[in-house]
């Protein structure tokens, strides 16, 4: 009796072990049962997919997913959920779970990676190259915009198919201009007009605090790097050993930011007064509180669900002065396929859909929503990496708007696409980010200068460089 | 079913016993104790988790006290945390209690009301008080308008925003309360009738019987706090990300975006190992200095 319970309880434990040692979430025990079927019984090959949720309303990704297996009948994207980006620094989603999968070697076929974090994945051996698949007849990396495919090339191989691509513009309040005896049809043309106009729109109320803002240099969406960019810094060396954070003009370029935080009140109170500042139909441009601002084309579809009426415009970003050419930089998402995912081949299909043909069928499921669901009169696109994709999206959606004010806007966007620059490729691009970022705070909240904030940056960066290439040059 | 002879039931009872805390002990060698053990050789390591970690010796903790200016920042921030949060939560938690401590109807309500935020998500409660702190619509913002002072940039004020945090934190008392209450309800009652014979003020109780036989309940709350404050993590890494200007960039904020964010998986492991030094070091003192001011009778 008392060996039987003791045999029963022996089991119980080992039951009980097992539960824990096993320690896997559903998803993957369903990962496994797939790896396990095999072409021969008729079933599709399922394409472990991260970063693609069939859940989000109104995305068109369902319907993307479902018209993949349509045209590729023997193969199926099996979209499993993916952390999204972290709330505050919204510069990179959540890797965690990928480097999970990768280093525990249970990776997904295809994952979902911003841009300039190719190379950080890349140069560690995490990624396959997708160059083999590439020689295929109705396939030209080619297609895909030039500084999209840079963006996701390192040591000469391609690493990643780039998605969608932004570009970051101004946008104008014009009747905010006209509220403050500015020429609605003239936009800022230099950073020294920009800082001029954003004095005329700028309102104190009796206790000192913000009531109205012409312009803040780090709101919606430019960063250090824009006026880095635009005043010739390019934080990086050409080969990628040599970190030039604290080069002159990007030095002058924060100092510009300082000054145009200094103009409404220094960082401290245009930060609490930004703290406020909500999207959607609340968004501060759309209410006239901010009277310009540079930010991402996406910004387009939000007035054109939640005020299609604006008086605004777009233009390209002012430039340092007169003599500079209009420059913009574009990020974007991309899909790579992990070291050692099971169905490199069939995940290259999938993604090879999903950057091309998909998102016009993504697109179609949108503009249904957004009419039929949501009541909008208008559709914006997206920008699409794939220049055919983008241009069959733009005649779509685009050509026939009888909106001039959204229309004029989106081939602002759209044009800018042929002067963006991109982050500079490296293996330590999320700290080169992480860094800028530092400086940008340290310096507009006057806690070093910008030109010793760029300093201590680089040096960090500088820091991680030398150690990264190290190590590279001795494998 | 027993056998007879004491010795033979306990060593039984002993192995049932270790048998059916098995799953735990296994659980916690295989998921706690390797892994502690592994990040002492990983903490000598340069590894950035998807390759082949290489021994580099000290290097880490050599770069951790001259190289890396967040290490210093991250502490002082940790420090400022724990030196207001620990002693404010135990006042806070111990002034509920003594509240709470009276024999009124629907007394059970109140402690459940005060009891119930230290069991919200800390996930969920923190964006709660995100919007708590919004600058215009926020609960607090308006409360301390209504009394005509005007609202500190709660998390965008680099001087306020560590503590905008902690007041936060204060939100969660009500689980050191629950200790607490316990801790008074095992004070003998006879104590309090004696003195009231001997006319003792209501204050005078609190300092001389209530204070000195609550040493022990306080002692574990202070020990619990720091070590838990020395953690803190969960709610700069969702409402501020360590921002602004990093004055909520705790340590283990530093060490999490060292470790996930940047791939330094070596280095994460020797600030790990540091913190548990610095947090041995201040339990060691604090079981020390208890010897002086500790009742256990």
């Amino acid at each position: 009796m008392k060996k039987l319970l003791a045999i029963i309880l022996i089991f119980m434990m080992l039951l009980s072990i097992g539960a824990c040692s096993s320690d896997d979430s559903s998803e993957e025990s369903v990962s496994k049962t797939n790896e396990e079927k095999s072409n021969d019984d008729g079933e599709p090959t399922k394409i472990v997919f991260w970063g693609l949720n069939p859940e989000q309303i109104g995305s068109g990704n369902k319907e993307m997913i479902e018209a993949f297996h349509e045209a590729y009948p023997n193969l199926e994207i099996d979209a499993q959920s993916t952390p999204g980006t972290e709330g505050n620094n919204y510069s990179t989603q959540d890797v965690t779970k990928l480097l999970a999968a990768i280093a525990a070697g249970n990776p997904p076929d295809v994952a979902v990676l911003d841009r300039f974090m190719v190379s950080q994945f890349a140069s560690r051996g995490a990624l396959s190259p997708l160059d083999p698949y590439m020689d295929q007849s109705d396939f030209d990396i080619n297609e895909y915009e030039g500084y999209t495919v840079d963006e996701v090339t390192f040591d000469s191989k391609v690493w990643a198919l780039p998605t969608g691509t932004d570009t970051r513009i101004l946008y104008w309040n014009k009747e905010a201009f006209r509220n403050a005896g500015l020429d609605p049809e003239k936009p800022p043309k230099t950073w020294d007009e920009l800082l001029e106009y954003s004095k005329k729109l700028t309102a104190f109320d009796a206790d000192g605090k913000i009531e109205k803002i012409g312009f803040i240099p780090n709101y919606g969406n430019s960063w250090l790097y824009l006026y880095g960019f635009q005043n010739g810094g390019q934080f990086l060396s050409d080969d990628g050993r040599t970190a030039m954070l604290n080069q002159p003009e990007i030095v002058e370029a924060l100092e510009f930011m300082v000054e145009g935080y200094d103009l409404g009140g220094g960082a401290e109170k245009i930060n609490t007064f930004k703290q406020d500042l909500q999207g959607g139909a609340d968004d501060p441009f759309i209410n006239g509180i901010v009277g310009m601002k540079i930010d991402g084309n996406w910004t387009i579809g939000s007035i054109a669900r939640y005020k299609p009426d604006l008086d605004f415009a777009c233009a390209i970003a002012p430039t340092p002065d007169e003599n500079t050419d209009p420059i913009t930089w574009a990020g974007g998402w991309s899909y790579c396929i992990p070291k050692n995912a099971k169905h490199a081949k069939e995940g290259f299909e999938a993604i090879k859909y999903v950057t091309t043909d998909g998102m016009l069928i993504q697109a179609e499921a949108s503009a249904k929503y957004n009419k039929e669901e949501q009541g909008s009169q208008y559709y914006i696109p997206s920008l699409a990496a794939h220049k055919p994709t983008a241009e069959k999206l733009f005649e779509k959606y685009v050509e026939g708007l009888d909106n001039p004010a959204l229309k004029d806007a989106f081939q602002v966007a759209f044009d800018a696409k042929s002067v963006a620059l991109h982050r500079p490729v490296s293996p330590v691009g999320g700290i080169l980010w992480t860094e800028h970022e530092r400086a940008i705070d340290k310096a507009i909240y006057k806690e070093l200068t910008a030109q010793e904030a760029l300093d201590a940056g680089n040096e960090v960066v500088q820091t991680e460089l030398d150690k990264f290439w190290s190590d590279y040059d001795n494998k | 079913m027993l056998k007879t002879g004491h010795l033979k039931i306990s060593t039984q009872q002993k192995v049932f016993g270790l048998l059916f805390a098995a799953p735990w002990i296994l659980g916690f060698i295989i998921f706690t104790l390797f892994p502690i053990t592994e990040a002492i050789r990983f903490s000598f390591m340069d590894y950035n988790i998807l390759e082949e970690p290489n021994w580099i010796g000290i290097d880490n903790y050599r770069h951790m006290f001259t190289k890396d200016p967040l290490f210093y920042k991250s502490l002082y921030n940790t420090a400022y945390y724990v030196i207001f949060q620990v002693p404010l939560s135990i006042f806070v938690g111990l002034g509920i209690a003594l509240m709470l401590n009276k024999d009124i109807k629907g007394i059970a309500a109140y402690r459940t009301l005060f009891y119930m935020p230290s069991i919200v998500p800390i996930v969920a409660g923190t964006i709660l008080w995100k919007w708590m702190f919004h600058q215009q619509y926020g609960i607090l913002t308006n409360f301390v308008e209504f009394f005509g002072i005007a609202a500190p940039g709660w998390l965008s004020d680099p001087g306020f925003a560590k503590n905008s945090i902690i007041i936060m934190s204060l939100w969660g008392a009500g689980g050191g309360m629950i200790i607490y209450l316990a801790g008074l309800k095992n004070i003998p009652r006879m104590y309090y009738e004696s003195a009231e014979l001997d006319g003792a003020s209501s204050i005078k109780k609190f300092l001389y019987i209530t204070l000195p036989l609550l040493t022990p309940t306080i002692f574990f709350q202070l020990i619990m706090g720091i070590i838990g404050s020395f953690q803190i993590f969960t709610q700069a890494y969702v409402m501020t990300g360590g921002g602004p200007n990093d004055s909520t960039l705790f340590y283990y904020l530093h060490l999490f975006y060292s470790a996930f964010k940047h791939w330094k998986m070596g280095y994460a492991c020797a600030l790990a190992w540091v913190l548990f030094i610095i947090i041995m070091f201040f339990t060691v003192i604090n079981f020390t200095l208890s010897k002086k001011w500790v009742h256990y009778s």
